[in-house]
C-alpha cells in the first residue's frame, strides 16, 4: 500500500491559549478569548497575523472566522471549514488544516476553539442540539429527542453512562477502573499551573466518595465545564523549518464514523455500545503515520467521561477488547512510571474543557519537550478527540528529528 | 406519590412533538400499543423512526405492533437532575430495552412500577404507557411479571 502522502509533510508550528477558568470565571467575552488564543498561537509560531490565510473551526463556533479575521486583521482568507459535532472534531480541524496547506489551497491555517460556558450556558444542562449550537429545551421536543428527553434522558453524562454500564456488564469493568483515569488526570494537573484543578489533588477514595451523577458515573468521571480558548497553527513542514519554533510533525491524521453509527445512537451496531467507535479510525491513523500502539510514548485522550477513555484505549489497540479495566490498573496511565501516560496537562477532567483542542496543544508541548509533565524522550504522541461521538478524529504527532 | 407508569417528572418535562413521520407511533401509543417501523420493501425493522431504510434506502414502511416485551440492554440511575422537571423525580431510572420481537430494536424509556425492583442488565420488562397529555402517551417499562 502506498504510504499516506501527507505523512510528516505538515506540522503544527504554533500553539496558544488563554487562561483557563471554571465555567463562569472568565473576565472577558468568548470572542475576546478566541482572538487572544489566535494571537498567541501566531506569535508562538513567529508568524504575523497577516500570514494567516485559513481557519478551521468546529461545533458551531460562535467566534466566527469572518469576525475573528476582521478583528485581528488576518490576511486574505483562502480556506475556511466548520466541522460538525462537538469535541469529536478537535483533531479533525487539524486534519483539515493539514489537507489545506499540503494541497496548496492555503499556506498558514489556524484552528481555534473558544468556550465561555459562563457567558452562554453550561453544557451539562438539558439542552437540544450539539456543541455551542445548543438551545434551551422547549415545552415539546421533536425529532430524535421526542424519544429520549421525555424519559429524562437529556444529558451527555446520562447517555454515556449507558455505555459504561454495558461495558461493566460485558467485561467486569468497575467504577474503580474509571476512577483510575480521573486519578491520573488529576495527578498530572497538579504539575500544571494552568490547570483549573491545580492544587486540588484527587485520590481513588475521593473519586469513590464523590456524588453519583448518572450511575455508574460519579462527579469525577465527568469532564469539567470551563471558560477559555486555545489555538494551533498549521503549515507545510518545508515552510516550517524557517520559523521560530521547531515544527511538530503531523505524522498521521484520521477521522471516522463506523458503518451503521450516527446521530441516532439507539440504532448503532450492537458492538459499538461498548466501544468508542474509533477502531477503524485507529487502523487508518496508525497506517498513515507508519507506527503502531507500541510506538506511542504518551497520549492525550479526550475525556468526555472516564469510561469512554477506557474504550478509546481498547479501540487504539493498547489492550484487547474488554481488557481496558485491567490495563489501567497499577498506574499504567500515570507519569513517570506508567507505560502509557495520558493527559499530561490534566486533560478535560482537570486542566480545562476547551472541547479537546487543549489536548492538541499539550501533544505539541510533549513533542517540543516542554510539558510540565514531560515524558522523557517521547517521539510520538497520540491525540484522540471526543470518543463515541461520530464522526470522531485523531492525530499522531511526531517529534521532528 | 407518582403514578406507577410515571417516574414522577414535573409538568415542565418536554412532551414529544407529534410529527408527520412519527404520527402513527404516537397514535398507537394513545391506544396502549407499541408499534415499530418496518421497511415495506426489505422487512428490516428500525427504531428510532427514520424516513429511509438504511439497508435498502426505501421510504416505504409500515408499523408493526410489538408485544412490548424485552430485556434491559443497559440502564442508568439518574441522581443529578439537569432539568427542572426532573428535580423531584430523582433518582429515576433510564433503560434501553432490546425488544424480544421487531428485530430486537433498542427502545429507550424509564423503568417504572415497583420501586423495589432495581434495574439490571437482562431484566425482563414489558411496556406500559404514561398519559402525559390527552394526545401523547409516553412508553415506559416495568419489570415483567
Amino acid at each position: 500500500m502506498e504510504p499516506w502522502p501527507l505523512r510528516d509533510r505538515t506540522s503544527i508550528v504554533g500553539i496558544g491559549e488563554t487562561q483557563y477558568w471554571k465555567a463562569g470565571g472568565a473576565d472577558r467575552t468568548e470572542f475576546e478569548l478566541a482572538c487572544e488564543a489566535v494571537q498567541r498561537a501566531v506569535a508562538d509560531a513567529g508568524l504575523t497575523l497577516a500570514d494567516v490565510d485559513g481557519i478551521c473551526v468546529y461545533s458551531g463556533e460562535r467566534s466566527s472566522p469572518s469576525e475573528v479575521a476582521q478583528a485581528l486583521g488576518l490576511g486574505a482568507l483562502r480556506f475556511v471549514s466548520l466541522y460538525p459535532g462537538g469535541g469529536n472534531s478537535a483533531c479533525a480541524v487539524v486534519h483539515h488544516a493539514a489537507l489545506a496547506v499540503a494541497s496548496g489551497s492555503a499556506d498558514v491555517v489556524v484552528c481555534y476553539r473558544s468556550i465561555c460556558q459562563g457567558q452562554f450556558g453550561r453544557f451539562g444542562r438539558a439542552r437540544v442540539g450539539s456543541g455551542t449550537a445548543r438551545a434551551e429545551v422547549g415545552e415539546s421536543v421533536g425529532g430524535r429527542e421526542a424519544f429520549t428527553m421525555p424519559s429524562g434522558l437529556m444529558s451527555a453524562a446520562q447517555s454515556y453512562a449507558l455505555e459504561a454500564r454495558r461495558h461493566m456488564h460485558e467485561y467486569g469493568t468497575t467504577s474503580d477502573h474509571f476512577g483510575m483515569i480521573s486519578v491520573a488526570c488529576y495527578a498530572h494537573a497538579q504539575r500544571n499551573p494552568r490547570a483549573v484543578m491545580h492544587g486540588r489533588p484527587l485520590t481513588l477514595e475521593d473519586h469513590q466518595r464523590s456524588r453519583m451523577i448518572a450511575d455508574p458515573y460519579r462527579l469525577f468521571d465527568c469532564c469539567q465545564e470551563s471558560d477559555g480558548a486555545c489555538a494551533v497553527v498549521v503549515t507545510r513542514t518545508d515552510r516550517a523549518r524557517d520559523l521560530r519554533r521547531s515544527p511538530v510533525l503531523i505524522a498521521g491524521a484520521a477521522e471516522g464514523l463506523a458503518p451503521g453509527d450516527g446521530g441516532d445512537r439507539m440504532r448503532r451496531p450492537r458492538e459499538l455500545w461498548t466501544s468508542a467507535g474509533l477502531a477503524g479510525t485507529a487502523r487508518d491513523l496508525y497506517a498513515r503515520a507508519g507506527v503502531g500502539p507500541a510506538d506511542i510514548d504518551v497520549a492525550q485522550l479526550y475525556e468526555n467521561f472516564t469510561g469512554q477513555v477506557l474504550m478509546t484505549i481498547e479501540d487504539f489497540g493498547f489492550c484487547g477488547r474488554g481488557e481496558g479495566g485491567g490495563f489501567v490498573e497499577g498506574g499504567t496511565l500515570e507519569w513517570p512510571h506508567g507505560a502509557l501516560p495520558i493527559n499530561t496537562a490534566g486533560g478535560n477532567l482537570a486542566e480545562a474543557y476547551i472541547h479537546g483542542l487543549s489536548l492538541v496543544n499539550e501533544g505539541v508541548r510533549q513533542m517540543r519537550g516542554e510539558s510540565t509533565t514531560q515524558v522523557e524522550g517521547a517521539e510520538h504522541c497520540l491525540v484522540v478527540a471526543g470518543p463515541s461521538a461520530p464522526p470522531s478524529s485523531a492525530l499522531i504527532l511526531r517529534r521532528a528529528s | 406519590m407518582s403514578a406507577p407508569t410515571s417516574p414522577g417528572f414535573g409538568a415542565t418535562m418536554p412532551v414529544p412533538k407529534v410529527e408527520p413521520l412519527t404520527e402513527p407511533f404516537w397514535a398507537a401509543a394513545r391506544e396502549g400499543r407499541l408499534v415499530i417501523q418496518r421497511c415495506a420493501d426489505c422487512g428490516t425493522f428500525r427504531h428510532l423512526p427514520h424516513a429511509l431504510c438504511a439497508r435498502c434506502q426505501s421510504a416505504a414502511h409500515d408499523w408493526v405492533e410489538s408485544s412490548g416485551r424485552g430485556r434491559v440492554f443497559t440502564y442508568t440511575v439518574v441522581t443529578h437532575p439537569v432539568h427542572a422537571a426532573a428535580v423531584d423525580a430523582v433518582p429515576y431510572t433510564v433503560v434501553v430495552v432490546e425488544l424480544d420481537d421487531c428485530g430486537g430494536v433498542m427502545v429507550p424509556g424509564n423503568l417504572v412500577g415497583d420501586p423495589a425492583v432495581a434495574a439490571r442488565v437482562d431484566l425482563p420488562v414489558e411496556v406500559v404507557f404514561d398519559p402525559v397529555t390527552d394526545e401523547v402517551w409516553v412508553p415506559r417499562f416495568r419489570a415483567a411479571g
